[in-house]
């Protein structure tokens, strides 16, 4: 009787592996497999720069597909429903492939994680119509990062701003929403790294550097989205932020004479000089 | 853009546009449109330039070519570009092709005209008009498993002109800058793929030459009354830099950590040559002649040493920390050899020289130091975070020989928290609150406290609408026995949309408020004590909207810039509409105005009212 017993519990653990080990095998369904009921949106993807990203790269990855991100349950394939399939996949699925971007998002932009901000708020599937934008955006970049970032949206739209639009001045031509890019490079080197892709005559070193261009970089005395005043300076008058900071400025600077009112007529190399201490040329 | 490169482009679009059809079959798709723009101003033309620099004459507008070796499959050939002509300041040009799964090229350019000229005292005479031109090429082999390659080139070069004043003779003189700025750079960028921590390793070299030309415009002084002319004003002067950058990373997730590293070694060398020669002639040159001539040998060089490391750990499903640390040392030392020579010449007599040598030398050196942990819960609808922070910065520097040393120090530390809440997308709430708190300074303006809080609200809802609303409030100060910073922002706004869920209209309204108030005491030249006061008050409204009907789309938008704070109140519209009529066998033609105004209250100098519209002819192919 005991052998028997025994028996039964080494049958019943053996039936138990074999249905595990059974499931493990069992193959995550293909494109084709979900084309029986999605045949046009398993059509339409394929055809999007999604699914022919995924075709470039391998047959394979564009037939594990729709699997890769939705992650349908064995119960999905018996019994289609919203429970048994991941209808709005979460980061993680966006990772799978993603994850060589050498930074996630909870690293290089904390505030999106702690918001709650998911790949798909910016980035579109692209199953059945062409992404808005590159690379695979629901929108352009402007219009969803103004989505949340309205006052630096609003600062664009000033009388002296960078113009956005697309290519160079959209929001990502200075700011990496995902991390580590070439432009981590600029930023990590100097404060005001970005700015210097673009104005690189003002990277340095310089022989006499102003000392706001190494600590603060531009931003000592410029907005960097648009500003009510020329040249995007935070104050109107370019003496204001001089005199802000330099307190001992020698009294033959008659400020009753107009020649005085602008430093920056006689001290032209504010961001640095290789001849001048006081800056008076490049 | 040169009349070369306006018939280039133009015979390469016909040439394309030949060629499409015959193509089209083969794999070609694409879309090309162009137009003309035409230009009514009022006002100031050189502050309309100043802050949009568009003009008139053909453009391209859009132009995108791809090939694909199958339907479906991804293209092997793409090329793109927009905005080129003089019309419009900005020139992109986009080339992809990828011969092999395995092999990639990329080919960019971007083009930028900048002027900038605005009616100003004489004494501030300062014009500019310039390009950038931004070439990138990049070829990256994807062929490994392991790894993954890039090979990047960039260059750009600035050129153009740039008047200013040169201070002689206690005079303030006209003068030309020719420009003549470059930059290029190579980057080989090797990223791991199959290890379990990522890798990647980037190594840069960069050179910057710097060869500006002076001239006089004119020689007379500004005023035009002093009789001493500006008669020579050259230089031979060839600043080179060059920069060898290191980059080293590394990234490594699980289930519960995700790691990132950055490492950054840099060097920077700067050799700065050449001669300059101010030459006057004093009453004309009757009396004499006063020659100024410099002949300087400067270096610099820059050592920066960079390193950042981030954590994220999950506690639980919904517990998380967060550590990010990060180091950056940055060490310079400069030095200036050579002479300054004066010469004073008298009709007749023999004449005078006086040199006077030059040897200075100066360090700037920089170490920064952060580090901040955080705490943050995220559950199904509710987050909350927490975190603290701080900082220190230590800075020494000698600007010159003579010059004494000069150390300062300052210290960082605060904290922040915030909440948010979420129902799906419907309905997003977050807030912040942060203070940051500094000891000491190193600019005189560096605030002593800073708070800020800010508040969102973000609503999609399924029938198209969205809304949301937007408040960021800022406080800075530093004592009065620093600088006495009293700074105030208030930015706040409301926008509102609908779109159409089947793409075929939609329309927004966007409300943003800018309070800007800051208040700093200064010392004038005369030791007098003043004020420094800065006061923004922005008004922002924005109305757009497209709608589709047939073959027939709209869409436009009209934007109200009011500021009315003290210090330079102004106020500005733009508006843009544009129709497009779809035609047959992918045609299409449309037609669009703009409207920029902008007027100050103080001044109508820089005043302008322009209006500019077109027409513009695309294909679909």
């Amino acid at each position: 009787m005991k052998a028997l017993r025994f028996a039964w519990l080494i049958g019943l653990v053996a039936a138990v592996l074999a249905a595990r080990f059974s499931a493990a095998q069992e193959k995550a369904p293909s494109l084709e497999d979900c084309a029986a009921c999605h045949e046009e949106v398993t059509q339409a993807f394929a055809g999007t720069a999604h699914g022919a990203a995924m075709a470039a790269r391998s047959p394979e990855v564009l037939a594990s597909a729709c699997a890769a991100c939705h992650r349908p349950t064995p119960a999905h394939l018996e019994e289609p429903s919203a429970e048994n399939v991941r209808r709005v996949p979460g980061p993680s699925a966006c990772l799978t492939c993603h994850g060589d971007r050498l930074g996630s998002v909870a690293l290089a932009t904390p505030g999106h994680e702690r918001t709650g901000i998911a790949c798909s708020d910016c980035h579109a599937a692209g199953h059945m119509k062409p992404a808005a934008a590159e690379p695979l955006l629901s929108a352009s970049p402007r219009e969803l990062c103004a989505s949340c970032h309205r006052a630096e949206a609003a600062a664009f739209r000033l009388p002296y701003a960078h113009r956005e639009g697309p290519g160079a001045m959209d929001c990502t031509a200075c700011h990496d929403v995902h991390g580590l890019s070439a432009r981590g490079r600029l930023t990590q080197g100097q404060d005001g790294g970005v700015c210097l892709d673009c104005h690189s005559e003002k990277a340095g070193p310089f022989v006499f550097p102003h000392p706001p261009q190494r600590l603060s970089a531009c931003l000592s005395c410029h907005t960097p989205h648009g500003s009510a005043n020329p040249r995007l300076l935070l104050r109107r008058q370019a003496a204001d932020l001089c005199l802000e900071c330099h307190t001992r400025v020698p009294s033959f600077h008659n400020l009753a004479r107009p020649r005085y009112r602008n430093c920056l007529n006689c001290h032209t190399a504010v961001h640095g000089s290789n001849r001048s201490a006081v800056l008076f040329d490049e | 853009m040169g009349k070369k490169d306006r018939l280039g482009v133009g015979l390469g679009l016909a040439a394309l546009l030949l060629g499409a059809s015959r193509v089209a079959a083969q794999g070609f798709s694409g879309d090309v449109a162009a137009g003309h723009a035409w230009l009514n101003e009022g006002g100031s033309l050189s502050s309309f330039s100043t802050q949009y620099n568009q003009g008139e004459g053909a453009f391209l507008e859009n132009l995108l070519l791809e090939w694909r070796p199958a339907p479906g499959a991804a293209p092997r050939f793409s090329l793109k570009a927009w905005s080129l002509g003089d019309p419009e300041p900005d020139h992109h040009a986009r080339l992809v092709f990828a011969p092999a799964r395995t092999w990639r090229f990329n080919l960019g350019y971007d083009g930028r005209a900048s002027v900038f000229s605005l009616m100003e005292p004489p004494e501030d005479h300062r014009a500019d008009r310039w390009t950038i031109e931004r070439w990138s090429a990049e070829a990256v082999y994807d062929g490994w498993n392991a790894a993954r390659i890039a090979l990047g080139l960039r260059h750009s070069k600035r050129d153009g002109q740039v008047d200013r004043v040169l201070y002689g003779l206690n005079e303030l003189y006209p003068m030309r800058v020719d420009l003549d700025e470059s930059y290029r750079e190579v980057t080989l960028r090797v990223e791991t793929r199959t290890l379990p921590v990522r890798l990647f390793f980037e190594q840069s070299l960069g050179a910057f030459e710097r060869e500006n030309r002076w001239r006089p415009l004119g020689g007379r002084d500004l005023s035009g009354t002093d009789p001493d002319l500006l008669s020579r004003l050259e230089t031979s002067r060839k600043d080179e830099i060059d920069v060898p950058t290191s980059r080293l990373g590394a990234f490594y997730r699980n289930d519960r950590w995700d790691v990132a590293g950055t490492f950054l070694y840099s060097r920077s060398d700067l050799d700065a040559a050449g001669s300059t020669w101010r030459t006057f002639d004093i009453a004309g040159g009757s009396t004499g002649q006063i020659a100024y001539l410099d002949e300087l040998v400067g270096s610099a060089s820059q050592d920066t040493l960079a390193g950042d490391l981030r954590a994220a750990y999950r506690l639980t499903d919904a517990w998380s920390l967060r550590l990010r640390g990060a180091y950056r040392k940055s060490q310079s030392d400069s030095d200036l050899v050579g002479r300054s020579l004066l010469h004073v010449g008298f009709p007749g007599i023999p004449g005078l020289d006086f040199s006077v040598p030059v040897d200075e030398r100066g360090f700037f050196d920089v170490t920064d130091r952060s580090a901040s942990l955080e705490a943050a819960y995220e559950g199904r609808r509710f987050g909350a975070w927490g975190a603290v922070f701080g900082g220190s910065r230590a800075v020494d520097w000698r600007r010159t020989t003579d010059g004494g040393l000069r150390s300062a120090d300052r210290d960082s530390s605060g904290y922040r928290l915030g909440a948010s809440w979420r129902a799906g997308r419907r309905l997003t709430l977050s807030g912040e609150y942060e203070r940051g708190t500094f000891e000491r300074y190193v600019l005189r303006v560096d605030p002593e406290t800073v708070d800020r809080l800010t508040l969102r609200l973000r609503s999609r809802l399924d029938s198209g609408w969205s809304f949301s609303l937007h408040g960021r409030f800022e406080r800075t100060d530093a004592p009065a026995s620093q600088s006495g910073l009293d700074g105030r922002s208030d930015a706040f706004g409301a926008s509102v949309a609908w779109d159409d869920p089947k793409g075929r209209g939609g329309v927004a309204l966007e409300v943003d408020r800018n309070r800007l108030r800051s208040r700093t005491d200064i010392v004038l030249p005369d030791r007098a004590a003043d004020l420094s006061i800065y006061d923004l008050g922005l008004w922002t409204v924005g109305l757009r909207g497209y709608f589709t009907v047939g073959r027939l789309s709209l869409d436009g938008s009209i934007l109200r810039v009011k500021d009315s704070g003290h210090t330079w109140p102004s106020s500005s519209w733009i508006g843009d509409a544009r129709a497009t009529v779809q035609g047959p066998k992918g045609t299409r033609v449309s037609v669009f105005a703009q409207r920029r105004e902008y007027d100050e209250d103080r001044s109508s100098q820089d005043d302008f009212q322009v209006t500019r519209y077109g027409i513009v002819f695309g294909w679909r192919f």
